[in-house]
C-alpha cells in the first residue's frame, strides 16, 4: 500500500453525510453570504482581560531577589522590616508649607 | 473643511484565516473564515456549507483560535485583532437567531515595546489553561484562563530568545508548555519553555534542538498520544519528541514554501501542508509502538496530492473535504480523493470557488458598453492566480440560445402535452398576429396549436391545468382544450368592445375594455364572468397575481388614465379598497403586487421609465411607504419570475433592471442586456431555470446569475497583473503583467501556461539601444531552478479579452507604470509604458525606459523609447504632455513633432515619487515616506514650483485630487486621510503647509484611487447630494466608494453614526470610534470628516424600534443654523439614497 493511499484511506468523519449530497446541488446552490449579525441588545461580558499592572521589570527584581535570598524572605516576614528603622519618620504635610 | 462618505461596495474577499470545530452547538461541525475584520459562519451539512452569520469586528483579525474549556460543550473562538484587543466568543442559540457572546475582552497593547516584525503570534495551550502571544520581541504574554475570576490577567514574561518565527502549545504536558522557533545570529532553533501558571514565569526548559534547517518557519503541535512537535523547513521537515527526532528531505517540498497546514485527523499522524505555489501534500507520522505500550515516531511521509489555488490557510472539514483559504486568489473547497485523476496524476477535485478580487494592484472605470454606467476591470491576484476581474453593478444573464425573430409585443411559456410536464412551447405576440414556437431539445419549431387564435395579437396566455390553455386576445378569453384541440369555452366583452388590458393568473381574469372591469373566474372548465363595474376612467395597466402560497388572489390592482391613480379593489366584489394619487402627467403603463422576504408591495411603473413602489397591506387592501425611483427612460414592463426559489421581478425597459429583496429593503440591481422589451421565465428541459428575453431584434434564452448586486467575471490569464490601462480608441485594453520562468541549463523556461504566452503576435525589447548590462544567456550552475520575473506588456481585446499582442520587456526590467494617453497635436493615442532596471547590488534603479506603443488597425507597433535616469514609477498625460516621475523627480516630457519625447523641466525633493495625479495646471504627488505633495505647471516660464506640502510623515500607498484644493491620501498603516490647501492663507509659510482637515481608518491598504462610479448616474431625484465619486481598491479584496458630502448632511450622518455606534453592540465590544482612529506608528487620533457607510447603511437593517430609537434627537441643521428635528422616515430616506451610489 502507498504512502497516499494510506493516507487518504479511512479520512476521519464527523457525520457520514456531510457533503454526501453536495453532487446533487451543483450548479444549482452556490454557497451563499451568510447574513448579517446585527446585535441590538446588550449582553455584559463576563470577564475582562487586563494588562498586569506591576512593572515587568520590579516583577523580575522581585523575584530574582526572592530567589537568590530564600532565607531571608521568612526572617523578613518574621520580624519588623528591618529597614522600617533606617527609615526617618515622614513629616506632617503642612510641615512643608511651614 | 471636507467631508466624506466612504462605503464598501464589494466587500474584502481575501482569507486570512479559518478555522473548523463545533461553534455554533456541540452537534454542529462549523467552518469559520477571517476575512480581514469579518467572520463568515458556516455549518457543514449533507449539502455543502450552509452560511449562518457574518459578523463584523471592529479590528483587523490577526488570530483567530478555537478551543474548548473543559467545562465547555462546544467551542469558543478567541480573537487578537491587530490592535491587540483580544476577545473570547460564545455562540448562543440556534443558527436562526445566533447571537455571538462575548465571553471576555480586553486590550493587551502595551504602551512600551518592539512592535515583532513577524506579526502576531497567539496560541492556546491544548488543556485551554493558558493563552500566549507574542506581540513585542522579547517579551511573551500569557494569560491564564481561569474560569470563575471577573478579571484575567495578562501577563508579560521577559524572553531571551527575540527573533521568534513560530509558536505554540506542546500536547501532553503535566505543566503548559511551549516550544518555539527563533533565530539568532547563527541559525534557527527551537527551544521548549515550562511555564508556571502560579508563578507566571517560564521555570525549565524540558528540551532543545539547535541548529535545524535555516529556513525553518513553522511548528506543527503533535497532538496525544505520540506529542512532540513537527518543524517544517525550506526543504526538510523534523519531528522531535524531545528525546529522539527524525527527519527527512523530500524532495517534493523543495520547488516552494510551505506557508500552512491542516490537521486531518485527532490521533495527529496526518496533515496536509499547502505551499506558496498552490500545491497541497499529505504528510504522514508512521508510528511503531514501543515495549512499554507507548507509540513512537518511525518515519515522516510526504508525497504531494495535487494543486489548487495559493493557500493561506487550510482547514479539514469532513469526509476528506478541506476548505483552502486564499489571499492571492480564489478560495476553494476541494475533495481529497482516493485514486489520482488519470489525466492529471492529481488526488485532488475543486468542489467549489469562491471569489477572490484581492490583491486588487491596479483598476480601471470603463463604460465599455456605453450604458452611462461604469465597470472596473482590476488587476486581481499574484503568481498563478493572477487574473482580471470585470466588475459591473447588475446582475449577469448567459444567453444560451438566440431566436432571431422582431416585434415581439409579448411572450408566453407554456407546458403543450409535455411529458416531463415543463415548459416546451413559447407564445409570441406580435402585433395583429401570435406564433408558437414549440421548443424540443435545442431545436426550434413553429406549430400550430388548434384551437388557437393566431390571427389577432395575444395579450396573455398560460396552462390552467396541462391540457387547458388559456388565452386572452383584444376579442375574447379563451379557454383551449389540448386533449380534444377545441375551445371548451370562450367569453367576450359587450358588443363591440374589445380587451384593452388584461391581467391572469390561470385561475382568476381581469380584463378591462376602456374603463370597463370585468372579474371572471375559471371553473369546471368554463370562463365564468362574476362581476362588472364602470369605472371613472380607462384602465392603463391591470394585475391580479394573488399572494404567495394562495393560488387566488383577493385584491386586484390597476392604475388609471385621466387621474393618473393607481387603485387596489376587492375581489369579487371589485370595491374600491384603496386610491393612490401617483401625481405628474405620466400614465402608468404596467403594475404588479409582488411579495419579497414576507414583506407584500405593489409596484407601479411609468411611462417614463420611472416606478412608484409601496407596501402593501394584504388583509385590509392599504397601501403605504410609497416610494420612487428610475429605472430608465423607456415605459417599463413588470415580469415576475423565479430565481433561487425566490420571486423576482422584471422590469424590461431601455435599462433591463432586476427588482429583488435583500434585508428586507428592494434592491434594483441592473442587467447586463441593453435592452428587454419582454421576459418570461422558461423551464424547458434543455433550458431548465431560463429566462426568455425579447429585444427588437431577437428573443435570447439565458440563465440568471445568483442574485447578487455586483456582478463579477474572471479573466484567468495565469500570471500576475500589475497595471491596466484602457484605449477607447483602439478598443483595447493595456496590461502589465509579471511572469515566473525558471532558469533552465540553457536559458529561462517557461513553467506553466499563461497568458503571455498565448499572443497571437509577439515582440520584445531585446533590440533596445538602451545601453545596460544585459543578461547574455551567462548561465552560472547554482542559478538553474531559480524563478526570474519576465514582465510584458499585453494587448487585450476590450470585449473577448484576447490578446492581441504581448511585448517582452528586457532581463530584470520592471514595468512599474502604463497609461493611455494623447500627446501634443499627435491624433494617435498611445499605450505608454514606464520601467525601472533593478540591479540586486544597487539600493534603488538608476536605469529605466519610458516605452511608446501605438495601436493602428487591431496591430500593436513600437513607436519609441527614453532611457530615464532610475524607475519610472508613474506616468499621466498632462497638458498634452507626458508627466513622469522617476524615483525622487517629477518630470515632464514634451512630445515633438519628431515623435520624440523631450525632458521639458523636472521637480526635485521628494524621497520617492510614487504616485501622480493631475487636474489643470496641478500635480499631485505621493511620496513614499514623505505623504503628498502639490505642485503647480508655470506654463509661461516651463517650470514647476512647490505650491502646498503636506509635512506629516505619511507613507504613500495611493492619492487622488478630490478637487482643486482637497487631496485624498491612503498609507500603509491602512489610513485615508484629506488634506487641504489653504489658498486663504495670509502668508508664503501658512499657504505652503497642507491642513490634514479629514482623517479616517480603512482597516485595509488601498492600492488604487480611481474617479469613477458603480452605478447609473443621475438617477432617480435623488435629494440625498454627494459631490464626486471616487472608487478605491484593497489589498484585501475590497472596493469601496467615497464620495463628498456637505456640512449638514455630514453633521446629520455623524450624530446617526454616533447612535448606531451605539446601538449595534460591537462583537467583542471594541469601540467603533476607536476602530475608525487614525492610527499609524507615530500617532493614534480620532477619526474625522469621514462617515462611515458601513455603519450607518445598517440603519435600514434595523427593526422599527430601533430605527425610532436612533433617529430620536437627531437634529438636521440648515445652512441659516436653525435645527430641526428628523423623522425615521426622513432618515430612511437619505440611508437608502446613499445606499444608491454603490
Amino acid at each position: 500500500m502507498s504512502a497516499i493511499s494510506e493516507f487518504l484511506s479511512g479520512l476521519p468523519s464527523y457525520d457520514v453525510q456531510n457533503f454526501s449530497k453536495y453532487a446533487d446541488n451543483q450548479g444549482r446552490l452556490q454557497t451563499r453570504k451568510p447574513a448579517l449579525h446585527l446585535p441590538t441588545t446588550e449582553s455584559p461580558a463576563d470577564q475582562v482581560i487586563v494588562p498586569e499592572k506591576s512593572n515587568i521589570l520590579l516583577r523580575y527584581l522581585h523575584q530574582k531577589w526572592e530567589k537568590e535570598n530564600p532565607d531571608r524572605k521568612r526572617e523578613l516576614n518574621d520580624g519588623e522590616l528591618p529597614s522600617h528603622s533606617l527609615k526617618r519618620p515622614r513629616y506632617d504635610d503642612s510641615d512643608d508649607s511651614g | 473643511m471636507s467631508y466624506q462618505y466612504l462605503v464598501t461596495a464589494h466587500k474584502t474577499t481575501a482569507v486570512s484565516a479559518c478555522v473548523t470545530g463545533q461553534f455554533t452547538s456541540s452537534k454542529h461541525l462549523n467552518l469559520i473564515i477571517a476575512k480581514n475584520s469579518r467572520l463568515e459562519i458556516f455549518l457543514v451539512t449533507p449539502e455543502g456549507l450552509q452560511p449562518v452569520k457574518e459578523i463584523g469586528i471592529y479590528g483587523r483579525i490577526a488570530v483567530m483560535r478555537l478551543f474548548r474549556p473543559s467545562y465547555e460543550q462546544k467551542d469558543l473562538l478567541f480573537i487578537v485583532t491587530s490592535r491587540y484587543d483580544v476577545m473570547i466568543l460564545e455562540a448562543r442559540g440556534d443558527p436562526e437567531n445566533l447571537e455571538i457572546h462575548t465571553k471576555a475582552h480586553g486590550n493587551v497593547a502595551d504602551k512600551i515595546g518592539k512592535v515583532s516584525e513577524n506579526g502576531i503570534l497567539a496560541v492556546i495551550d491544548p488543556e485551554s489553561r493558558v493563552i500566549c502571544l507574542r506581540l513585542y520581541d522579547g517579551l511573551l504574554k500569557i494569560i491564564p484562563l481561569e474560569k470563575d475570576l471577573l478579571e484575567l490577567k495578562a501577563v508579560s514574561i521577559r524572553i531571551e530568545e527575540c527573533d521568534i518565527h513560530d509558536l505554540n502549545f506542546l500536547h501532553g504536558c503535566v505543566n503548559p508548555t511551549i516550544i518555539l522557533l527563533h533565530q539568532d545570529p547563527h541559525g534557527r532553533h527551537i527551544k521548549t519553555h515550562e511555564i508556571s501558571l502560579k508563578e507566571k514565569e517560564f521555570i525549565k526548559v524540558p528540551w532543545k534542538q539547535d541548529y535545524i534547517d535555516i529556513d525553518a518557519s513553522m511548528i506543527i503541535p503533535v497532538p496525544e498520544p505520540l506529542c512532540g512537535a513537527i518543524i517544517i523547513g525550506q526543504e526538510s521537515i523534523l519531528y522531535h519528541d524531545g528525546v529522539t527526532y527524525i527527519s527527512v528531505a523530500p524532495p517534493v517540498i523543495k520547488h516552494s514554501s510551505i506557508v500552512c497546514y491542516a490537521k486531518v485527523d485527532c490521533g495527529g499522524s496526518r496533515y496536509i501542508l499547502g505551499d506558496l505555489a498552490g500545491h497541497v501534500f499529505m504528510l504522514m507520522l508512521e508510528k511503531d509502538e514501543k515495549m512499554d505500550g507507548s507509540f513512537f515516531v518511525k518515519d515522516l511521509k510526504v508525497e504531494l496530492l495535487g494543486e489548487v489555488t495559493i493557500p493561506e490557510c487550510i482547514t479539514y472539514l469532513d469526509n476528506g473535504v478541506l476548505y483552502i483559504g486564499s489571499r492571492m486568489g480564489d478560495s476553494q473547497l476541494v475533495k481529497l480523493n482516493k485514486g489520482p485523476n488519470p489525466e492529471t496524476g492529481s488526488y485532488v477535485t475543486v468542489m467549489e470557488t469562491f471569489t477572490n478580487l484581492a490583491p486588487i494592484v491596479d483598476m480601471v472605470v470603463v463604460d465599455i458598453e456605453r450604458q452611462g454606467q461604469g465597470q472596473v476591470v482590476t488587476c486581481t491576484g499574484a503568481f498563478k492566480e493572477g487574473s482580471l476581474r470585470v466588475i459591473r453593478n447588475g446582475i449577469g444573464i448567459e444567453e444560451v440560445a438566440t431566436i432571431e425573430l422582431g416585434g415581439i409585443k409579448g411572450m408566453w411559456a407554456l407546458n403543450v402535452k409535455s411529458e416531463s410536464g415543463l415548459d416546451n412551447t413559447l407564445v409570441l405576440s406580435f402585433v395583429g398576429h401570435t406564433r408558437v414556437l414549440s421548443l424540443n431539445g435545442e431545436e426550434v419549431e413553429e406549430i400550430n396549436v388548434a384551437g388557437f387564435q393566431s390571427e389577432q395579437q395575444t395579450m396573455y396566455c398560460g396552462n390552467y391545468r396541462a391540457d387547458l390553455v388559456i388565452q386572452v386576445v383584444p376579442s375574447s378569453v379563451k379557454l383551449i382544450n389540448l386533449k380534444t384541440d377545441a375551445v371548451c369555452s370562450e367569453w367576450k366583452p359587450s358588443e363591440g368592445k374589445s380587451i384593452s388590458v388584461v391581467a391572469c393568473n390561470n385561475q382568476q381574469v381581469v380584463c378591462a375594455s376602456g374603463s370597463e372591469l370585468y372579474y371572471l373566474e375559471i371553473s369546471a372548465d368554463q370562463v365564468v364572468e362574476k362581476k362588472h363595474v364602470t369605472l371613472d376612467h380607462e384602465v392603463s395597466c391591470i394585475d391580479i397575481t394573488p399572494l404567495p402560497d394562495n393560488n387566488v388572489a383577493e385584491h386586484v390592482a390597476i392604475g388609471l388614465w385621466t387621474d393618473m391613480t393607481c387603485r387596489i379593489l376587492k375581489i369579487p366584489s371589485l370595491e374600491i379598497a384603496h386610491t393612490e394619487f401617483l401625481g405628474g402627467d405620466i400614465i402608468s403603463r404596467s403594475i404588479l403586487f409582488a411579495s419579497f422576504e414576507g414583506i407584500h408591495y405593489v409596484l407601479c411603473a411609468l411611462g417614463d421609465g420611472s416606478m412608484f413602489y409601496f407596501n402593501f397591506n394584504a388583509t385590509s387592501g392599504q397601501l403605504f411607504e410609497k416610494k420612487r425611483v428610475t429605472l430608465g427612460t423607456q415605459p417599463i414592463v413588470l415580469r415576475p419570475f423565479k430565481s433561487m426559489a425566490t420571486t423576482n421581478v422584471f422590469a424590461c425597459s431601455d435599462r433591463p433592471t432586476v427588482i429583488y429583496s435583500s434585508n428586507h429593503k428592494l434592491v434594483f440591481s441592473n442587467v447586463n442586456l441593453k435592452e428587454v422589451t419582454f421576459m418570461c421565465s422558461l423551464n424547458t428541459d434543455t433550458y431548465p431555470d431560463s429566462l426568455a428575453l425579447a429585444n427588437d431584434q431577437m428573443v435570447s434564452i439565458g440563465t440568471i446569475d445568483e442574485i447578487q448586486k455586483l456582478h463579477i467575471r474572471s479573466v484567468p490569464l495565469g500570471e500576475a497583473p500589475r497595471r491596466i490601462a484602457h484605449q477607447e480608441s483602439s478598443q483595447t485594453f493595456g496590461v502589465i503583467t509579471a511572469r515566473l520562468d525558471v532558469q533552465g541549463p540553457t536559458g529561462l523556461e517557461s513553467v506553466r501556461d499563461c497568458v503571455s504566452n498565448r499572443a497571437q503576435n509577439t515582440s520584445n525589447s531585446a533590440n533596445s539601444p538602451i545601453n545596460i548590462i544585459k543578461n547574455a544567456g551567462t548561465t552560472q550552475a547554482q542559478d538553474v531552478g531559480l524563478e526570474v520575473e519576465i514582465y510584458h506588456f499585453l494587448l487585450l481585446d476590450q470585449h473577448t479579452f484576447e490578446v492581441i499582442h504581448a511585448h517582452q520587456m528586457l532581463p530584470n526590467e520592471y514595468c512599474l507604470s502604463l497609461i493611455s494617453c494623447k500627446l501634443g497635436d499627435d491624433p494617435n493615442h498611445y499605450y505608454v509604458v514606464g520601467t525601472g532596471l533593478v540591479v540586486p547590488e544597487e539600493s534603488e534603479p538608476k536605469q529605466g525606459r519610458i516605452l511608446l506603443f501605438h495601436v493602428d488597425d487591431g496591430k500593436l507597433t513600437f513607436v519609441c523609447e527614453k532611457e530615464v535616469k532610475g524607475a519610472c514609477y508613474s506616468l499621466a498625460q498632462f497638458n498634452g504632455k507626458l508627466l513622469a516621475s522617476i524615483n525622487s523627480t517629477v518630470r515632464l516630457f514634451e512630445w515633438t513633432a519628431e515623435k520624440e519625447l523631450r525632458l521639458e523641466c523636472s521637480h526635485f525633493n521628494n524621497i520617492i515619487a510614487l504616485y501622480i495625479r493631475t487636474k489643470g495646471d496641478f500635480v499631485l504627488v505621493g511620496d513614499l515616506m514623505r505623504a503628498v505633495t502639490l505642485l503647480q505647471y508655470k506654463t509661461m516660464e516651463g517650470s514647476f514650483e512647490e505650491i502646498a506640502r503636506d509635512y506629516n510623515p505619511n507613507w504613500m500607498t495611493a492619492v487622488e485630487i478630490l478637487d482643486d484644493d482637497t487631496f485624498l491620501g491612503a498609507e500603509n498603516s491602512f489610513n485615508l486621510f484629506v488634506c487641504q490647501k489653504d489658498s486663504a492663507a495670509t502668508n508664503d509659510e501658512e499657504r505652503q503647509l497642507m491642513q490634514e482637515v479629514a482623517q479616517f481608518h480603512l482597516g485595509d491598504l488601498v492600492n488604487v484611487f480611481r474617479h469613477g462610479s458603480l452605478v447609473m448616474q443621475h438617477l432617480g431625484e435623488s435629494t440625498t447630494q454627494t459631490f464626486g465619486s471616487i472608487l478605491y481598491g484593497t489589498v484585501g479584496g475590497a472596493i469601496g466608494v467615497i464620495t463628498q458630502i456637505s456640512h449638514e448632511l455630514y453633521d446629520l450622518l455623524n450624530q446617526l453614526q454616533e447612535k448606531l455606534a451605539s446601538t449595534i453592540k460591537s462583537v467583542g465590544k471594541i469601540d467603533h470610534s476607536f476602530w475608525r482612529s487614525f492610527s499609524s506608528e507615530v500617532k493614534t487620533e480620532p477619526a474625522e470628516g469621514f462617515i462611515d457607510g458601513d455603519l450607518v447603511e445598517l440603519f435600514l437593517d434595523l427593526p422599527r424600534k430601533d430605527m425610532e430609537e436612533v433617529v430620536s434627537g437627531l437634529q438636521l441643521s440648515s445652512t441659516s443654523g436653525t435645527k430641526t428635528e428628523v423623522t425615521t422616515e426622513t432618515i430612511i430616506k437619505i440611508v437608502e439614497d446613499l445606499t444608491r451610489i454603490h
